[in-house]
């Protein structure tokens, strides 16, 4: 298979400039400054390079919007929030090879126009950010980043930023805001942050994996890097593999490799002894996929699609036979309620509500309404928040429990028997020798009627 | 000019006009939290979900920006959209603690109106919260704002407020998710001049006005619309009043203006007129009240001077917080009873600040409502003023003082002022003073008649920028006091045996009529800005026109 | 009030020299005042917002968005337990009970003697090391009932 992100990912130093340099680090970024900043744009869009983030959205056209002007600074924000459940490819990016980050970096900051780019990185990878950091302090000694890039009167400065514990600045408005140094709440769209980002100013957000594939393609060729994969699936995907699984980690897959093969083979199949039960594809965001449904999927955007569910960040999360569904949910549901932002009204409260519904269930003080709640409390989130959280905290919700309804069912109370109580079981000849008339009477007491609502 | 359609009706809108602000001006009701038309759009409450033709996803109105032949359907008319906001409300419930009998919202809360709206309300809900988000009740922010951060929805109208229009940023929202609660840091007292406004802006009962709170049910309150008296800027308002009382002033939008806003010392300068100090009968300066007719001839006999030479004038002073209808009468009475007079409006440095900004928002330091009517009236000369009159008395340049003054509605008289209306009282032998209160600054008068103060009768005004405003009448004066023009009608009746008409738009019309600056003006449709604005002399200061956010 | 330390105050005033923009250095103001004092209450919140010009509601807010700002004062080191899918699926929950069990404390607590606070977090990207975990700012994994308290018995030395 051609490996396009992990090259160097193994090679001892190669978060060393020179040993990176050896590697060829750096030369699409000068195959990209020998071009115009259109061809580069030109040359990604034929490349059918797709964001990795989780949205898939072409790369080259993300960049098209961007109209540079004379009193509008451009800026670059790689998006290093990495934050999805299930995923750390990024981390992995990062940590093994920063200097094919970086060079991602430079190639789109040059061809959106951006004289600045920062690396906004979670802050939990605070200890990537050494890295990071000495890999730019490398690169401007070299002359690589700069006021005159290689040589080429291109100027580059690129920061890094923490953040501080927040999976909505992942969302790329929110990111933004963190960066402004505001609550991370997503922004309304439009203006989208092409014409209105960062400081207000024209900014284009791209995720770590995505800016790591550009060096291959300058090198390389869009031609070439179209070659790989299938259909609307350019290149690899770096696939982070966690879970009940016998070797866990990050691997780059061809785009349209089956993906019980890639579990058996890279993943080395579960653990001894048990089945695959369920697979969650790409981060906890995206609907859970039975062992039967995961049969005949490929890793690639439209199997995966087709499947009903989508390829995300590439967060495949394997469940085995003792999983169980109805914690593992819960947990999941925690997340979401405990990440959202609280700045739209759906999410806000559809997650709290939505955990805390599961929340009883696991306690044993579910109703016997529950799982029909949980599906409309999401059909009532979905496609009406702000930022994609909201859809995406219904993804899971909605799928564990129409996937494996008979785990969750085993948890609700034993439906009311709907014949009247004097015909019910053990009532008997007494019970019927009462019959209406003695409803009658039990019912003479006032009875409050049922709870209207108001407010 | 792209032209949409709402609910089958259609209307062209100015490129970048958004779904929710073509629907208002249709008519078609949109159900909105968050949306403000004077705040920047966030979003963020979802109840204005629309569906729009070829979209497929619902869209907020608020920030959606008409396309050309786009249509739009809203809850009223769309069951997909309805059933949309009705898992909206749903959601807002969940942690709402329905505390609607003892909020004082009830009667004016978006909230509860939406939840009975008969297209898009909510009458049943799944939702069975047995443990709701506990958050803080009853935080005193200071002496206007009451906070119960339970009843609030996340709207973030306040928040915007303080940040982007008063600029003092006090209001914040802290944590995530659905633990997310409104905050002054460390519950400190507002130091906002603006924070009234906070109050008006909550949907809901969050926020509460501490001065207005428990006093009435809002459906018990008529309203009113008119202006703000107290200073030279003429917010726009409500008068919401029961039982001849006047119980909040509220703010009324109007762009030109004050956008959505007023000023504290504005929002309770009612206060003032409600107050036990009015002046309700006539009153001779022994403290003998009198009843009208004899009233009327005490100021003929005190008016009537028997100056043969002709050589010494009467003093006639109009503040500028005077109607221009009162001020009308007012110089026909003076220019028609008495050929020797001076007439003036000025007891300070009016001139000097009509335009002159306190701050960045509204307020402005001349606390009268009609500096510039008084202006366009003639009403000044050089020299002139109280200052000029004081030195004329001291000189025994006076053979009487007529005076018709109103006490500012913001802030107390300026003590130079005060003094010098004093001492000028105590140098005329006669002096009728036509006003509202009983002023200790006063007592000299020989003759004290009391007339309606702001808000007790019908006139206009002429802001700053010479926008012509009408100023209504929702209350009855107390005791005997009479609207200015009435009493001036009476004294002129007196004076010349002819009896103008009090009416408020003849009058107006007559100010058309004369008054160059008011051509073309009609009383019917008010407020208009005077084509000519500003003073021939530049004498006065013109400060930055209309509005500003921070 | 204590005064922020010259190098805090220093790398502050680089984050606010990035743009011209005051605001845009509060995340980093935050983040740098809580590895000093170990928290950003109301004091440091205070501070923060004269440095920045910032109302201290504004700061406030934004310090109370983010997990890592603590309001409270933690441990001189934070062992953080991740919680997420892939170390529930991992045997996370049942570790991490044991942790605090043995320690005495909840989550977010801080032991006795004040050294160390432990939280359960979410998912910190670090899924192939499940059940994982953060020392302050290093990963530790995959972790075991010994390896944890193999960690505890150095941390205490």
């Amino acid at each position: 298979m051609t490996r396009i992100l992990t090259r160097h990912t193994d090679q001892p130093d190669q978060v060393q400039l020179d040993v990176a340099r050896r590697g060829g680090a750096y030369q699409g970024f000068e195959a990209a400054l020998s071009r115009s900043r259109q061809e580069v744009i030109q040359e990604v869009e034929a490349s059918g390079l797709r964001g990795r983030g989780g949205a898939g959205f072409p790369t080259g056209r993300k960049w098209s919007f961007i109209h540079p002007a004379p009193d509008r600074p451009v800026y670059l924000l790689c998006n290093a929030d990495e934050s999805e459940p299930g995923t750390f490819k990024d981390h992995y990016l990062l940590k093994r090879d920063p200097h094919l980050v970086l060079e991602g970096i430079a190639i789109a900051a040059y061809a959106i126009g951006a004289h600045k780019a920062y690396l906004y990185l979670r802050g939990e990878y605070a200890s990537l950010a050494m890295v990071m950091a000495g890999a730019i302090e490398q690169a401007k000694a070299a002359g690589i980043l700069g006021d005159s890039c290689l040589g080429s009167g291109y100027g580059l400065r690129v920061s890094i930023q923490l953040g501080a514990g927040a999976y909505i600045c992942g969302e790329e408005t929110g990111l933004i805001q963190s960066l402004e140094g505001r609550r991370a709440y997503p922004r309304v769209r439009p203006p989208f942050p092409a014409s209105a980002g960062f400081l207000d100013q024209p900014t284009v957000v791209n995720n770590v994996e995505t800016l790591a594939n550009l060096p291959w393609i300058m090198t390389e060729g869009a031609d070439r890097y179209a070659g790989v994969g299938t259909g609307r699936s350019a290149g690899t995907k770096l696939v982070s593999l966690s879970g009940q699984v016998s070797r866990p980690g990050v691997y780059e897959v061809t785009m349209g490799r089956p993906l019980l093969q890639f579990l058996n083979e890279e993943g080395g199949g579960m653990p001894p002894g048990r089945q695959l039960k369920a697979v969650i594809p790409g981060g906890t965001s995206v609907p859970i996929l039975s062992a039967d449904e995961a049969a005949g999927v490929t890793i690639d955007y439209e199997s995966m699609q087709a499947a009903g569910t989508m390829l995300g960040s590439g967060g495949m999360i394997a469940f085995d036979d003792t999983a169980q569904m109805p914690p593992a949910l819960l947990r999941i549901a925690e997340f979401y309620a405990h990440e959202s932002c609280g700045e739209c009204t759906p999410c806000r409260e559809g997650t709290g509500w939505m955990a805390w519904v599961l929340k009883r269930l696991l306690a044993g003080e579910g109703r016997v309404n529950d799982l029909d709640l949980l599906l409309r409390t999401g059909d009532n989130m979905e496609g009406r928040t702000i930022c994609g959280l909201g859809d995406a905290a219904v993804q899971p919700v909605q799928s564990f429990i129409r996937k494996f309804r008979p785990e969750f069912e085993a948890l609700l109370p034993p439906a009311p028997d709907p014949s009247p109580p004097w015909q019910r079981h053990g009532h008997g000849p007494r019970s019927a020798r009462m019959g209406p008339p003695a409803v009658e009477a039990a019912l003479s007491e006032p009875v409050e009627g049922p709870p209207t609502a108001s407010l | 000019m792209p032209l949409v359609t709402v609910d089958g009706q259609q209307i062209e809108v100015e490129p970048g006009a958004t779904i929710i602000q073509a629907a208002d001006r249709l008519g078609v009701e949109i159900p909105r939290f968050c949306y403000h038309p004077d705040l920047r759009p966030e979003g963020n409450c979802r109840m204005c979900l629309v569906q729009v033709e070829g979209f497929a996803r619902l869209v907020v109105a608020c920030a959606t920006p008409v396309t050309d032949g786009m249509v739009v359907s809203s809850p009223h008319t769309s069951a997909e959209t309805a059933e949309a906001v009705q898992g909206v409300l749903e959601f807002l419930l969940i942690n709402h603690p329905l505390d609607c009998p003892i909020c004082d919202q009830a009667g004016e809360c978006s909230l509860q109106d939406f939840y009975m709206h008969p297209d898009y309300g909510l009458h049943t809900s799944q939702v069975d919260v047995v443990e709701k988000v506990r958050k803080r009740k009853r935080i005193e922010l200071g002496p206007r704002i009451v906070l119960d951060s339970e009843r609030c929805v996340m709207c973030s109208r306040c928040v915007r407020f303080s940040a982007d229009i008063s600029g003092l940023a006090e209001l914040q929202f802290i944590h995530r998710g659905n633990r997310v609660e409104l905050i002054a840091f460390e519950d400190r007292a507002l130091e906002d001049p603006y924070a009234g406004n906070l109050a008006d802006l909550c949907p809901v009962g969050a926020l509460t006005s501490r001065d207005f709170r428990f006093r009435r049910r809002v459906w018990h309150l008529a309203h009113t619309d008119s202006v703000c008296a107290g200073c030279s800027t003429g917010c726009n308002l409500r008068i919401d009043h029961a039982e001849n009382r006047i119980e909040r002033l509220v703010p009324r939008r109007n762009p030109a203006v004050n956008s959505s806003w007023i000023c504290d010392e504005g929002r309770l300068s009612y206060l003032r007129a409600n107050g036990p100090d009015r002046l309700s009968q006539p009153l001779l300066s022994g403290g003998e009240e009198v009843a009208w007719p004899d009233g009327i001839r005490h100021a003929q006999e005190l008016l009537a001077t028997d100056d043969a030479s002709g050589t010494r004038p009467l003093l006639a002073l109009a503040s500028a917080s005077a109607t221009n209808e009162s001020l009308l009468l007012f110089k026909h009475l003076v220019t028609r009873a008495f050929p020797h007079h001076r007439l003036d409006f000025r007891l300070s440095q009016e001139t000097d600040l009509v335009g002159a900004r306190q701050d960045h928002l509204l307020r402005r330091w001349d606390k009268h409502p009609n500096t510039m009517g008084a202006f366009y009236l003639g009403f000044s000369e050089q020299p002139g003023g109280l200052d000029d009159y004081l030195q004329a008395a001291e000189a025994g340049d006076c053979v009487a003082l007529v005076l018709l003054y109103y006490p500012p509605l913001v802030g107390d008289e300026l003590p130079p002022v005060a003094a010098a209306l004093a001492r000028l009282l105590e140098l005329c032998p006669h002096s009728v003073v036509l006003t509202t209160h009983r002023l200790p600054y006063l007592k000299g008068a020989s003759l004290s008649l009391p007339v309606a103060a702001w808000a007790e009768e019908e006139g206009t005004y002429t802001n700053y920028q010479g926008t012509v405003q009408h100023s209504a009448k929702a209350t009855e004066p107390p005791g005997a006091a009479r609207e200015a023009t009435a009493v001036l009608a009476d004294l002129l009746h007196t004076f010349t045996n002819h009896r103008p008409s009090t009416a408020p738009e003849v009058l107006f019309a007559e100010l058309e009529h004369t008054v160059a600056a008011y051509r073309g003006l009609d009383y019917q449709h008010l407020p208009s800005r005077l084509a000519s604005v500003y003073p021939p002399e530049g004498r006065m200061h013109y400060g930055e026109e209309g509005f500003s956010g921070r | 009030m204590r005064r922020l330390s010259d190098r805090a105050l220093a790398e502050i005033e680089t984050a606010r020299r990035e743009e011209d923009s005051a605001r845009h250095a509060l995340l980093t103001a935050l983040r740098v005042v809580q590895e000093e004092r170990r928290q950003v209450g109301p004091d440091e919140v205070v501070q923060i917002a004269a440095l920045l010009s910032l109302s201290p509601a504004t700061v406030e807010g934004v310090a109370r968005f983010y997990d890592q700002i603590s309001e409270e004062a933690t441990g001189r080191q934070v062992l953080s337990l991740c919680r997420g899918i892939s170390c529930q699926l991992c045997g996370a929950d049942p570790l991490a009970r044991e942790v605090l069990d043995n320690l005495g404390i909840e989550d977010g607590g801080r032991t006795q003697d004040g050294s160390l606070t432990v939280r359960l977090v979410e998912c910190i990207g670090n899924c192939d090391q499940a059940p994982t975990g953060m020392l302050d700012t290093a990963f530790v994994g995959p972790l075991t009932s010994t390896v944890l308290s193999e960690l505890l018995t150095r941390w205490r030395r």
